[in-house]
């Protein structure tokens, strides 16, 4: 990994929303990762963990409270428009809603170009026409479709139409926002393919934020836990899914279904007893010690740093230290 | 839980490689055949299936031919007065009989209508247009402006416009077209400007805006692009619906006698002068009456049809 060139660099990052009554939502609270060129960095957790925030927060939606973002050694906080625009064209983002993320009224065509208007200002009519064909036939869809309108399309084509627009200004980076939750299996596994094929082809840098716990451990190859707006591990995948050493991600990875009746992990199942704590008043000390089968009164009052269990694998968790 | 469960990747007994054969991918398959549509040609399509309102559509039509070469058909103007034909009954010189002043009854009406449904159309645009720029500037800016923006709109939409009519008349000295439509604009665009507002407010949300964002569109070309396309359906929607109640504030207030003056008129001025004689010649009444309520009945359908047919939510 460490060969590897750092594309983000994401240190405390803390995304605070005010809610009713003057009180705030921790929706991210202090969360620190590497993105690293060229991989696929899984994000999974409950609903509600801060998933999506983390995302739309590193493509620059939301303003981070506090925490840092280095993007290709540069902190977006200190770009100027040249580098906002730079960062634009190479960063994008797959939507989870495919009904939601097509304007009704644009053909497909327009959907797609968007992006060229802004960034390659310098290209002809025909020029786009022909980049928007190229796109689309790099989702598998014929030119046909260009002059179609969104509602024309069945959920898997407009989640390619969706995958097309960010890939009609090449970029470098992805962040896959649950590009899957809302289609069906046998579409997914044709997205999730696409997704793959087209790393492979162009490059890319995925982060995959899906609570698709089998497909995270299909398509990653790093992986964050997230848990109340924090991490609680962090590692690649084969150590993340090999060895889960925080207790949540245990739980969480016992709950993935077995299609093997008789298998022996059935028996020591986790289940977690009571509800995800709202992010408006989250528990002190260890976010996860209302809900952990392991808690003790220190995990009540001193909250656990993300520490290294073996190279590459993080965890946060005070048990970790015996 | 460290194992990967592999096992039935090998559990291939009874199976042998020659079961199976590559049935291949037809591509020409995946071609579109069905010819596609624009948003506004499905609209159309959706508008046509709706009989009711096609029946408003077609009522309008005939109403709006009617009010446009009416008067030029009918054998006498519309002003003529003929104190030796007063009241006269129906009949194949005075289609719709004639008034107290003797003019025909048939140009009357068709003239009033003329102002009626100016003032009605003129009116539910005018209203629009305010109402787009003011709730678009509310949605676009936010925060403190925006509060500030919708309690003047709180404030106007709570004065009786009845009032303002009265006040306005007696201040520009004057009762007729003008004065009306200033006096309901000047209270009438509040509604549109909250649908507006909200419309772009929750636009402003979507995926489809944010993803625009995210590729550095600017701020006004997505509004242009992306939030006024739409917002104008339900605007379309709203003007149709506020056409017909238009038309009636005007009717009422002519009825009141705060309208359209002689030798002017409206259908609403029309019905004031038939009250008296209501008894005697019921016939005087009936035909304005019978036209406004007509073209209200006409564009409520036509709003609900075209509500329904814009609504991309209602698409089979």
């Amino acid at each position: 990994m460490e060969d590897k060139k750092v594309l983000f660099e994401v240190k405390d990052l803390k995304m605070y929303f005010p809610a009713r009554g003057g009180k705030t939502v921790k929706a991210v609270d202090g969360v620190s990762f590497n993105i690293y060129e060229g991989e696929t960095f899984g994000v999974v957790g409950e609903s509600g963990c801060g998933k999506t925030t983390v995302g739309r927060t590193l493509l620059g939606v939301y303003q981070a409270t506090a925490g840092d973002i280095i993007y290709k050694g540069k902190n977006v906080r200190d770009f100027n428009g040249d580098d906002k625009m730079s960062f634009s064209k190479n960063c994008q983002m797959i939507f989870q809603d495919p009904a939601a993320c097509l304007d009704p009224r644009m053909s497909i065509g327009t959907i797609v170009s968007e992006g060229l208007n802004v960034h390659y200002k310098s290209m002809t009519r025909e020029q786009k026409e022909e980049r928007v064909n190229q796109v689309l036939s790099y989702v598998g869809l014929t030119s046909d479709y260009a002059s179609r309108f969104a509602h024309e399309l069945s959920g898997g084509q407009r989640q390619r139409i969706g995958i097309a627009r960010a890939l009609a200004i090449e970029p470098s980076f992805i962040v896959c926002d649950e590009p899957i939750a809302a289609l069906d299996v046998s579409i997914q596994a044709q997205v999730v393919n696409l997704l793959t094929r087209l790393q492979k082809e162009l490059g890319l840098t995925y982060m995959f934020i899906s609570h698709d716990l089998s497909m995270v451990r299909h398509i990653s190859d790093r992986i964050a836990v997230m848990y109340l707006g924090s991490l609680v591990e962090l590692g690649d995948n084969k150590s993340i899914y090999g060895h889960p050493v925080h207790p949540y991600t245990q739980a969480l990875f016992s709950a993935i279904p077995e299609p093997d009746p008789y298998h022996s992990w059935l028996k020591n199942r986790v289940h977690l007893q009571g509800e995800i704590p709202s992010p408006i008043n989250a528990p002190a000390g260890c976010k996860f010690c209302t809900r952990c089968p392991k808690a003790t009164d220190r995990c009540k009052v001193e909250a656990p740093a993300l520490r290294e269990v073996e190279p590459g694998h993080y965890a946060a968790c005070h048990m970790l230290d015996i | 839980m460290s194992q990967v469960k592999t096992d039935w990747i090998n559990d291939t007994e009874g199976l042998s490689p020659e079961m199976f054969q590559i049935v291949g991918v037809d591509t020409t398959k995946d071609r579109v055949l069905r010819p596609h549509i624009s948003y506004w040609q499905d609209a159309w399509r959706r508008f046509k299936k709706n009989k009711l309102a096609v029946f408003g559509l077609i009522l309008l039509v005939i109403l709006i031919f009617m009010v446009i070469f009416g008067p030029i058909m009918a054998k006498h103007s519309f002003e003529e007065t003929n104190i030796a034909e007063s009241y006269h009954p129906i009949d194949g010189e005075y289609w719709f009989g004639a008034d107290k002043l003797g003019r025909d009854y048939f140009a009357r009406v068709w003239q009033g209508g003329r102002v009626s449904i100016i003032i009605g159309v003129t009116g539910a645009f005018i209203c629009a247009f305010v109402g787009c720029i003011y709730g678009g500037i509310a949605s676009y800016f936010g925060g403190k402006i925006d509060s500030f923006m919708m309690r003047i709109v709180e404030i106007l939409s709570s004065i009786p416009y009845l009032l303002v009519v009265i006040l306005l008349s007696l201040w520009l000295d004057a009762k007729g077209i003008k004065t009306l439509l200033i006096a309901m604009c000047l209270t009438g665009w509040t509604g549109i400007a909250r649908l507006v507002r909200s419309q772009m407010i929750t636009l402003r949300q979507s995926d489809y805006v944010l993803a625009a964002k995210l590729l550095g569109v600017r701020p006004l070309k997505i509004v242009t692009s992306h939030l006024i396309p739409n917002t104008i359906g339900l605007i379309i929607v709203n003007i149709t619906f506020r056409v017909p109640s238009l038309i009636f504030s005007e009717a009422f207030l002519s009825f009141l006698g705060l309208g359209i003056q002689s030798p002017d008129t409206s259908w609403g001025a029309l019905c004031s002068a038939a009250q008296t004689v209501f008894t005697f010649k019921p016939h005087l009444m009936f035909f304005p009456a019978l036209c406004i309520a007509l073209t209200m009945l006409a564009f409520t359908l036509m709003g609900d049809g075209l509500r329904d047919a814009l609504d991309p939510r209602q698409r089979k």
